[in-house]
């Protein structure tokens, strides 16, 4: 078991400067301070009962925050929008609140990333308490879910040996991690990996958006998607509490059950990525787990088993 | 012994090179000196910088081309301008964001080109070997492009930032996060560089130079620029800008109208144009021989873009060639996957443009404007009967398109050659494909499609009479009418239209009213530079964009299959323009948030 508390300092960074400086590249320097914390634990035990029966227990377990102490930054009027305090791999995004129902809706609310319609998604106007404009923007874009990279990841599993058989499960699993749909890129909408129908490339409609998007005959301001149009819309592809999901799972990575009639043979049947936990069930979880295959269009880890027959021949 | 000796030698060799390890500088590693300590590569430095000029030619990265109520297009992967068009823009990634480089299209924002021009002037002298004569030049064109490039941030924002010299980058302060400056305060600043920068520079250049700005040059664009400051948005505009203050609550911009600045828009203009001709820029005709007087104003019209380098280009853009999504390639007639037939003139453009007399087609009498939408023949009598500058520019369904040094007849009903099929993404949203800006030469086959590449024209002659025309008639008003129009008929006739007194003389209209005329010259000036990138512009500093710009388009029936059924005038789609946002760009949030000094620009 270890716990520690770490301090990095003087870490590499890009520098923050005015556009009207006009600095083709912009010079990186050694500003940036973050402090990692958390503990790392791992448990082996074996168990002999008696002669017919023994038990093992093997798990890892690890906790690490982190959290920004000193960076480059603009100085914002808006508390929320610095980064320090926050982790370094802090997700940000608007507040969805719900989807615009009708035109009357639209023109009592702040004004969103452009002309928006009836089924686009409405976004709360946070930054309204420190300026004057009733407008949404990047400056909206509050500290959102956990960080992208997970701060909890584990693993457990046992074996158990009884006479001629012998079994082995091994857990695998992540914990306070989000992502947005898709991606914490707000582009991927557009570019060509996007679960978006009407992207860059006019791709086919994923089940969950043809079953459940917003639609003058499902008028529905908490559907799944907003409303569909044939071309990316940039109002609805932000980050935002909307496409914010967690990346928490658990799955059970590899399971192995084995019977050895005698010293010579041995049959067993064996799998991988079998059982998988989670709250989000659109796509394989661990295709959300980092940042850039946030759409769930990248391949899936596979299913695999396998029976076998095992020979000792000596 | 032998052993421990080496050891210790090694520690002694090693023990000063740890302790700078990691501050060595690798040998050969540029720095800003050895960009100066020869005349080659002073020179190399010397031409990147007028690779930050905006691409004129690429629709992607000129805001001007596919916004306007020219044009509209089908739904193309990634143009902006279609965004733009359904009121996609806003402050967080702003569109064609020239003032910074987050969220827009360009490569370089405007003030990394400034900046490399003042580090140019900052460190040329230092290179040996360069003639007094070169040096100046150099100088000359260095302080033009800070000129310029601060004129396209001017045009796009309204008051800006303006940078007299290289900043310092550890400068503190209003220095390090400048605040923007009146209007009238940049007019005057980037008026002193160009003025500056003419009288250091040649009023032609050589065959090997072209593209190099010339004192022609900084005129013309000072005039242009003058014109624009002495236009409605930007001259007294209080209905828009009464409170668009710094946070200091200076005014950005001037809220009483100034009958001046017409004049010194017409001085700028008279000025540019005197040392354009004295400098043998001349209006374009064609020099193919044709006995056909009709088909003469067409080459006339059509050339004077396209010849490469021709007498009446003022500066040109010099295409770095291979853009693959010029106009040629939007616009040209369908070759599968290759050129995509959907650059589409909209309806209202198609009727802008004169009858073969010189009159709109309302008010010429022998024009059937009543049943324009009329079949005679094999097309409707709109396109028929209309001045030789309809026919360089517009491609209608079962006219010619000129390309491949042919004819190619247009069919652009549902399911012929160029017309609509639900099975395409490439065709004409209205029915209509641009001609203009493409070379009969240039090269359609399947196998090839190679364009005769020409210098994007950021202004030419033509431009400048059709500036001067207006500030004339603007400070002058009918005083000075016989000039204005002695500035409008050469553009007239060179396209084969009678003059304008000629042409009005038809329903007995001899004389204008001030009103009129400004009416007559902003038609005048549609039709003569449109799809050059101009109208975006025109139409922001007349404030005309509410009622012109989020009207919506029509074109053709794309999806009739006869006659009957195509030609009627259709919805193409609805255009979103906001006022008063809309005149000018937003500075992106980013910027601002850095910068707690700017401001953002009203309505955004």
């Amino acid at each position: 078991m270890d716990v520690f508390k770490e301090v990095r300092s003087n870490i590499f960074q890009q520098r923050v400067i005015p556009s009207t400086l006009g600095i083709d590249s912009v010079p990186y320097a050694n500003i940036e301070k973050v402090q990692n914390k958390g503990i790392d634990l791992s448990l082996a035990y074996t168990y002999t009962v008696n002669k017919d029966l023994s038990i093992g227990f093997r798990g890892t377990f690890t906790y690490a925050r982190n959290k920004v102490l000193v960076i480059d930054e603009p100085k914002y009027p808006y508390p929320y929008r610095s980064s320090v305090g926050r982790p370094v791999n802090q997700l940000r995004g608007l507040i969805a609140e719900r989807l615009f129902t009708d035109s009357a809706d639209i023109a009592k609310s702040p004004a969103q990333y452009g002309v928006v319609y009836p089924g686009d998604i409405k976004y709360k106007d946070v930054s309204s308490a420190y300026d004057k404009n009733s407008l949404i923007d990047d400056n909206d874009k509050v500290p959102m879910g956990h960080p992208a990279v997970p701060e909890i990841t584990y693993g457990f599993g046992f074996t158990i040996q009884y006479k001629k058989f012998d079994l082995k499960v091994f857990f695998q699993g992540i914990g306070n991690t989000s992502f947005f749909i898709n991606g914490s890129v707000g582009t991927s909408f557009v570019s060509t990996k996007s679960i978006s129908p009407f992207g860059t490339l006019q791709s086919n409609l994923l089940e969950a958006i043809a079953k459940d998007h917003w639609s003058q005959s499902n008028p529905n301001p908490y559907a799944f998607f907003p409303r569909l149009s044939d071309l990316a819309n940039p109002n609805d592809y932000q980050s935002s509490s909307w496409w914010l999901r967690s990346g928490a799972f658990c799955r059970l990575k590899d399971a192995e059950i084995g019977y050895a009639p005698n010293k010579i043979v041995r049959v067993y049947l064996s799998g991988f990525n079998l059982l998988t936990f989670s709250k989000f069930k659109l796509w394989d979880p661990e295709l959300s787990a980092t940042t850039s295959s946030g759409n769930g269009l990248g391949y899936p880890p596979q299913r695999v088993v396998n029976v076998g027959i095992q020979l000792s021949l000596k | 012994m032998k052993r421990l000796l080496i050891l210790l030698l090694l520690i002694e060799g090693l023990a000063p090179a740890c302790k700078k390890y990691l501050d060595v500088v690798p040998p050969n590693t540029a720095t800003l000196e050895s960009a100066f300590n020869n005349s080659t590569a002073a020179l190399n430095f010397f031409y990147s910088l007028y690779s930050y000029i905006p691409r004129l030619d690429n629709v992607g990265s000129a805001p001007e081309l596919e916004t306007t109520d020219e044009v509209c297009i089908p739904n193309w992967n990634n143009h902006t301008a279609k965004g733009y068009i359904r009121g996609q823009l806003n402050s967080s990634s702003p569109y064609w964001n020239y003032w910074g480089t987050t969220g827009g299209n360009p490569g370089a924002g405007m003030f990394d080109g400034i900046r490399q021009c003042y580090t140019f002037l900052d460190n040329i002298d230092k290179t040996p070997n360069i003639g007094s004569d070169d040096l100046q030049r150099m100088k000359g064109e260095a302080t033009f492009l800070i000129g310029y490039f601060h004129f396209v941030l001017l045009r796009e924002y309204g008051p800006i930032v303006t940078v007299p010299g290289a900043t310092d980058l550890d400068a503190t302060g209003a220095a390090y996060y400048p605040s923007r400056q009146p209007y009238d305060s940049c007019v005057r600043f980037i008026t002193n560089l160009l003025d500056k920068a003419a009288a250091m520079l040649p009023a032609t250049v050589t065959s090997t130079e072209l593209g190099r700005a010339t004192s022609v040059v900084c005129k013309s664009i000072k005039a242009r620029m003058l014109l624009y400051a002495a236009s409605p948005l930007f001259n007294g505009n209080a209905e828009f800008y009464s409170n668009f203050k710094n946070h200091d609550g200076k005014l950005l911009m001037n809220l009483t109208y100034d009958a001046n600045k017409w004049k010194l828009a017409a001085d700028a203009c008279l000025d540019a144009i005197q040392t354009a001709q004295g400098a043998g820029v001349q209006l374009y005709t064609s020099s193919i021989a044709t006995s056909d007087p009709f088909q003469k104003a067409v080459n006339n019209y059509r050339y004077s873009m396209v010849d490469p380098w021709n007498s009446e280009l003022i500066w040109g853009y010099t295409d770095p060639q291979g853009n693959p999504i010029d106009i040629f390639h939007l616009a040209t007639p369908r070759i599968q996957g290759k050129t995509y037939n959907g650059e589409c003139p909209t309806l209202k453009i198609v009727e802008t443009y004169y009858t073969q007399n010189g009159l709109p087609i309302d008010v010429d009498p022998s024009y059937d404007y009543a049943n324009r939408y009329q079949l005679s023949g094999t097309t409707i009598k709109l396109h028929q009967n209309r001045e030789p500058r309809f026919y360089a520019s517009i491609g209608y369904d079962r006219g010619n398109y000129a390309v491949n040094n042919t004819n190619i007849l247009l069919k652009m009903m549902s399911g012929e050659a160029n017309g609509w099929s639900s099975s395409q993404s490439d065709f004409s949203p209205g029915g209509y494909l641009q001609q203009k800006g493409i070379h009969p030469a240039s090269v359609l086959t399947s196998s090839a499609q190679t364009p005769v590449r020409y210098p994007w024209p950021i202004i030419r002659l033509g431009e400048l009479y059709l500036d001067y025309a207006e500030a004339l008639n603007e400070y002058a008003g009918v005083a000075e009418q016989s000039t204005v129009i002695q500035y409008l008929d050469p553009l007239r006739i060179r396209s084969g239209i009678p003059g304008v007194l000629a042409s009005w003389a038809l329903v007995g209209k001899s004389s204008f009213t001030q009103d009129e005329m400004r009416t007559l010259i902003r038609q005048e000036r549609t039709i003569e530079l449109a799809f050059e990138g101009h109208r975006f512009w025109d139409v922001r500093r007349w404030k005309m964009g509410d009622g012109t710009f989020n009207v919506p388009v029509y074109g053709m029936n794309i999806k009739g299959a006869t006659p009957a059924d195509f030609y009627q005038p259709t919805l193409v789609e609805p255009r979103i323009f906001n006022t008063p946002s809309y005149y000018l760009m937003p500075i992106s949030v980013a910027d601002l948030g850095i910068n707690t000094n700017l401001v953002q620009n009203p309505g955004w």
